[in-house]
């Protein structure tokens, strides 16, 4: 055989060679060869919470938008669930309005605790489990705030006689303790927070495998080992910064941008989602990078930052039409 | 001790390469694709999620007798897999620091073996930390004094603290040599 043919046929084997191991690969990717499951439930629980009692300065901060909040988010969880093909399960909704009656659907810590028990009765291994808060979160620690059954449907907490509330008007969702009930829901936790300091969500509690992602502290995190978590989450503010209610769109900052991405226009009115990837999907990144390249335009008059806790996995809600 | 070992035969190949008398200083760059699979650490669906890189190299170092020791800084993107039960590998950018060895057992085959230490980061501000190691053969298909270009079939491991990632794939390396004095290299095999 002359030396060109030599070639030519090395050149041939290295082809063959090449197409054989791309084809392999392709073949042996489990996305391509594995059966997709079929989508589960999607439960949800949505809370709007409006008062709260700041002790250290006696004041009353009264939010004006969380109950148009949790109303928009689970009418437009609803529409999610539908585009998505997933089924809707359970699910509460819980509002502070004024002159709203106490019920069992009222926010105040207790039933907050058994909605979120009765979550995790509802649940299996395919379900997807979406938490909504709005409301006040507390410094120092992120808790979220709830106010006593005695005051529900009160426009204005009562009292004392220098005309302070005090603490004791209050309850409080520590951070560790709401994890941990959210944890005893089967299948995927997807947490949304619109309150302030709620980044300390994700930062703090090892839903995250890379636990410390400041740049010194990186090598320890390498050799700690990973706490993979199915809880995914996207939080208003970090865990130093105020999360702001959006005066002008009667809702909060965070939860308006979260709507639009997801397709709100109207709690009657949905549209194509906005809050997609390169792919047409809409997944937990996909909001985050909505939420946040919109919101750098406000960055002045709501200095906000959205955050996620940051796995390996990116949450799919929506794969493309 | 090992580590001692190991630093000791490197830094032994890195002095004595440029005084063997025929060494030739020698830059690189090399581009190419993987297909990597993601291997995780954690109860998942499936056994790995796939994912394609783009993979870049550049290296510098010395050439001599067939050998070549260099420093290198290797930078990937590795893309977001496709959905299977509602979830989705992230995709992340990595960039890091890293040594490489190859070896050319005739004018136009050779093996490499490198390893490096990467920082990576999620689109979403979160970053990690990996190692990672590469060897395969390659087919130096041109050569001139100054310039060689070989054909690369990497194999490579990324140690993740979550998800250990198998990559093979395909990239060109372009190398440039020179003397130490500055005059055109030589082919030095």
């Amino acid at each position: 055989m002359t030396r060109n043919g030599m070639a030519r046929r090395d050149s041939m084997r290295i082809r063959l060679f090449l197409a054989i191991l791309v084809m392999s690969l392709l073949l042996t990717g489990c996305e391509f060869t594995t059966q997709q499951p079929t989508a589960g439930k999607l439960n949800y629980l949505v809370i709007g919470e409006r008062y709260y009692a700041y002790y250290s300065t006696k004041t009353i901060y009264r939010l004006r938008y969380t109950d148009s909040d949790a109303t928009s988010v689970a009418k437009t969880i609803v529409n999610l669930a539908g585009e998505s093909g997933m089924t809707v399960g359970t699910g509460f909704v819980m509002t502070e309005g004024e002159g709203t009656v106490y019920s069992s659907d009222y926010p105040t810590l207790d039933n907050v605790k058994q909605h979120l028990s009765d979550l995790a009765d509802a649940s299996d291994d395919s379900t997807l489990t979406i938490i909504f808060y709005s409301g006040h979160g507390t410094k120092p620690g992120g808790s979220l705030c709830f106010v006593k059954s005695t005051y529900a449907g009160q426009t204005y907490m009562a009292v004392d006689e220098a005309g302070n509330s005090t603490i004791d008007d209050m309850d409080f969702f520590a951070p560790k303790d709401f994890l941990s009930m959210v944890n005893t829901i089967k299948g995927r936790k997807l947490i949304l927070l619109d309150s302030c300091y709620s980044g300390i969500f994700a930062d703090d509690y090892g839903l995250t495998s890379n636990k410390d992602t400041s740049t010194g502290n990186l090598w320890d995190a390498y050799f700690t080992s990973g706490s993979y978590s199915d809880i995914f989450m996207l939080t208003a503010s970090t865990s130093a910064t105020y999360s702001y209610e959006f005066t002008e769109k009667k809702h909060g900052f965070f939860t308006y941008f979260l709507l639009l991405g997801l397709g709100w226009k109207s709690d009657t009115v949905f549209s194509d989602f906005q809050a997609t990837d390169s792919k047409g999907r809409v997944t937990v990144d996909s909001l985050y990078a909505y939420i946040y390249s919109n919101s750098i335009q406000w960055k002045n008059q709501y200095p906000q930052h959205v955050t996620t806790n940051g796995d390996a996995d990116n949450l799919v809600l929506y794969s493309g039409s | 001790m090992s580590k001692q070992l190991t630093s000791s035969i490197l830094l032994f190949l890195l002095l004595s390469l440029p005084v063997s008398g025929n060494a030739l200083f020698t830059t690189s760059l090399e581009g190419g694709s993987s297909w990597y699979m993601g291997f995780p650490h954690y109860t998942d669906s499936i056994p790995f999620r796939s994912s394609v890189t783009g993979d870049g190299e550049y290296g510098f170092g010395v050439y001599a007798g067939g050998w070549e020791v260099s420093a290198l800084v290797p930078f990937h993107y590795v893309s977001a897999s496709p959905t299977f039960d509602g979830l989705s590998r992230r995709s992340f950018f990595s960039v890091g620091g890293g040594l490489r060895i190859g070896y050319l057992f005739s004018k136009t085959f050779g093996w490499f073996l490198s390893g490096s230490l990467r920082y990576n980061e999620y689109a979403i501000d979160q970053a990690f930390l990996s190692f990672g190691i590469k060897t395969g053969p390659y087919w130096q298909f041109l050569s001139s004094p100054s310039w060689r270009m070989s054909l690369v079939l990497p194999i490579g491991v990324d140690l993740r603290n979550d998800i250990t990632g198998l990559m093979i794939g395909l990239s060109v390396r372009l190398s440039y040599d020179k003397k130490w004095d500055g005059s055109e290299g030589q082919y030095a095999y």
